[in-house]
């Protein structure tokens, strides 16, 4: 009940706030765009929605199928205002250049939407339906807004049109950084896990490094690697040949693998050093050897630990990579910083967003993965 | 003061650290004489437009109001949702506490520019809500955790609810908090460091600094400093744990 009500309460709130801005060109300030200022249909389509949610909060129905078209409603109508501003920018003093941010409202209405959607999945019988159907949908309504050109004049869209090749090239680079940098860390980090595991000598001094190294901030990670190699680099010519610089790729790559050790280091301990003594037991006493006691018996049981360690460095290590960018790494760092300092806040998004896609997108990934990757037995019995 | 000397006796090296990071982030010739052997083609060497002191006490105003305010905010929505009326949102609390997690550090803090604008509050607001996520998880499961037949026999020796909470629940959930309390600082401290970038002051400040003018000196002034930071708060709270474990 409070649960719906606060649904209900965000619902109202998108629609007391601006929910777009406009702005006649890129560098001028905007006029907020309220949804009273529309034409009545717009509006009165808000208040009938406000009233819908207002009258399931108040019924006890559970109806999940009602929550998800009120989810999707929600989502048309903002994309029909959208729409409406395309084609009316004059009414906000804008022309041909005007461009659409969004506002207050807008972001709102996405925290609206995912509780709604929230509710309708806790109370659905089809949970593995709802979800896929409701992401299906919502992104083909976005698509056919797309093509209908409702975000011709939308101000990240603009950004993203002026610089397209220069987006794709850094969206692959930040992708291509992170990668390397977890897959170098999982080469170097599995190995000392299971050795951590194994040594009780070297555990503690293994484990006291890379907890202090994911204690230094990453900006000045970043900033100490840069003085050893660019000393490096003009002592050796033969390095700054193969391109290791004080600045760019090279110490972003070192300190990104550095940071990405100590979750992989510390599941792959976890993971090896906390299987029960009686499955070791009760495979030696069928005959395996040490090498195979690993292969067989250590390796499956723990490979779930370990992917969630790696799933846990990339995410970290996608939202550090876009520091890297200010070292020259390049990356989607770059338009973040480029629109800070530009003070242009849609172009700060056009970094800041698919970053944060990726970082999701990635952590969904290796959740599945982490599912695929249980041994059958064990998914049974813990119980899923 | 009995007990500061007391951790001063047992703690020689963490003392000295101490000390060692506290003159440097002070003392201007401390970091002349360090940082001038290391570049000796650079006229500059220190950051000439503020003195670390003063960028290192803007970085821990920062990271000490948005903690402070994110330790109290995230200890009562952890509180409010282990209640009997607040249970409703347990759920979706932790849902989106998790999915929040993996917004990186730097994406909300950037975020904040667009809606707030340039400066101390943007930051602020941004660390305050980021550092709000672990403890609340933290607390959470340290709240979740505490045996059901502790709170009855709490409950049956005649204590209110409020009585059970502050004396049975938030003793044995404290650990779990204080775990949650770190990591956030520690993040947060981190975060602060970019906050340079969004004219929140700070260490940051000097690094960005020095990398925009191409001076390593600059950099390598602001990042031993805020890399020390970190060495500290997580040094500080290593000792609170410590104290803890053995009070147990």
């Amino acid at each position: 009940m409070r649960f719906k009500i606060f649904t209900g309460l965000c619902a109202v709130c998108t629609f007391l706030l601006p929910l777009f801005t406009v702005k006649p060109n890129r560098i001028q300030t905007g006029s907020a765009v309220w949804v009273f200022e529309l034409p009545p249909g717009y509006w009165a389509a808000a208040v009938i929605l406000i009233f819908l949610i207002a009258f399931i909060v108040f019924s006890r129905r559970h109806t999940d199928i009602l929550f998800l078209l009120f989810s999707l409603a929600f989502m048309t109508l903002l994309l029909a205002i959208l729409h409406y501003l395309q084609g009316h920018l004059y009414m906000w003093d804008a022309q041909e250049y005007g461009r659409i941010s969004f506002s207050g409202g807008f972001w709102i209405a996405l925290l609206t939407i995912y509780l709604l959607l929230s509710w309708a999945y806790r109370n659905t019988r089809h949970k593995q339906l709802l979800l896929p159907i409701a992401i299906l949908l919502m992104t083909a309504g976005v698509f056919l807004f797309i093509l209908v050109g409702s975000f011709e004049h939308t101000a990240i869209l603009l950004e993203y049109q002026n610089r397209s090749q220069k987006f794709l090239m850094e969206l692959l680079n930040h992708i291509n950084l992170s990668l390397a940098a977890v897959g170098t860390a999982t080469v170097i980090g599995v190995p000392a896990g299971i050795w951590a595991a194994r040594s009780q000598k070297y555990r503690i001094l293994v484990f006291k490094t890379v907890n202090g190294i994911q204690t230094i901030p990453s900006l000045a990670l970043f900033g100490l690697m840069i003085a050893p190699l660019a000393l490096l680099s003009q002592q050796f010519p033969v390095l700054r040949s193969l391109g290791i610089a004080g600045i760019g790729t090279a110490p972003a790559l070192i300190a990104l693998t550095l940071y990405s050790l100590l979750p992989i280091i510390r599941n792959t301990f976890t993971g090896i050093y906390y299987i029960e003594t009686q499955i070791i037991s009760a495979a030696h006493g069928m005959g395996m050897n040490r090498a195979q006691t690993f292969r067989y018996i250590e390796l499956p049981l723990s490979t779930p630990m370990i992917l969630t360690g790696i799933r846990m460095s990339l995410v970290q290590c996608i939202g550090n990579t876009a520091v890297a960018a200010l070292i020259g790494a390049g990356g989607l760092g770059t338009f973040i910083f480029q629109g800070l300092g530009q003070s242009v806040p849609d172009l700060i998004l056009l970094g800041v967003i698919p970053v944060i896609l990726l970082s999701i997108l990635f952590d969904r990934l290796f959740h599945l993965a982490e599912h695929w990757a249980t041994p059958r037995g064990v998914r049974l019995a813990w119980g899923n | 003061m009995h007990g500061v000397t007391k951790i001063l006796k047992q703690q020689k090296l963490g003392a000295l650290f101490v000390l060692v990071y506290l003159l440097y982030v002070a003392l201007p010739t401390l970091q002349y004489s360090l940082l001038s052997p290391l570049f000796p083609h650079l006229q500059e060497i220190l950051y000439p437009r503020a003195s670390l002191l003063r960028l290192f006490g803007e970085h821990l105003l920062l990271v000490l109001l948005s903690g402070i305010s994110a330790f109290v905010t995230g200890i009562i929505l952890g509180i409010g949702v282990t209640r009997p009326w607040g249970r409703e949102f347990l759920q979706s609390v932790q849902d989106l506490t998790a999915l929040l997690q993996t917004f990186p550090p730097v994406a909300v803090l950037t975020l904040a520019v667009p809606a707030v604008g340039f400066g101390f509050t943007p930051a602020y607001l941004a660390l305050f809500l980021y550092s709000i996520l672990p403890i609340v998880r933290n607390t959470i499961t340290g709240l979740l955790s505490v045996p059901q037949p502790l709170k009855e026999a709490a409950r049956g020796m005649g204590m209110t609810p409020l009585q059970v909470l502050i004396k049975a629940e938030l003793p044995q959930a404290f650990p779990a908090i204080l775990t949650g309390t770190r990591i956030s600082m520690i993040i947060n401290i981190g975060t602060a460091t970019i906050g340079g970038v969004i004219g929140a002051g700070g260490l940051g400040v000097a690094i960005v600094a020095g990398l925009v003018r191409d001076n390593t000196a600059f950099v390598l002034q602001g990042a031993i400093a805020a890399a020390g930071l970190a060495f500290l708060a997580d040094y500080l709270f290593e000792l609170w744990e410590q104290k803890m474990n053995r009070q147990e």
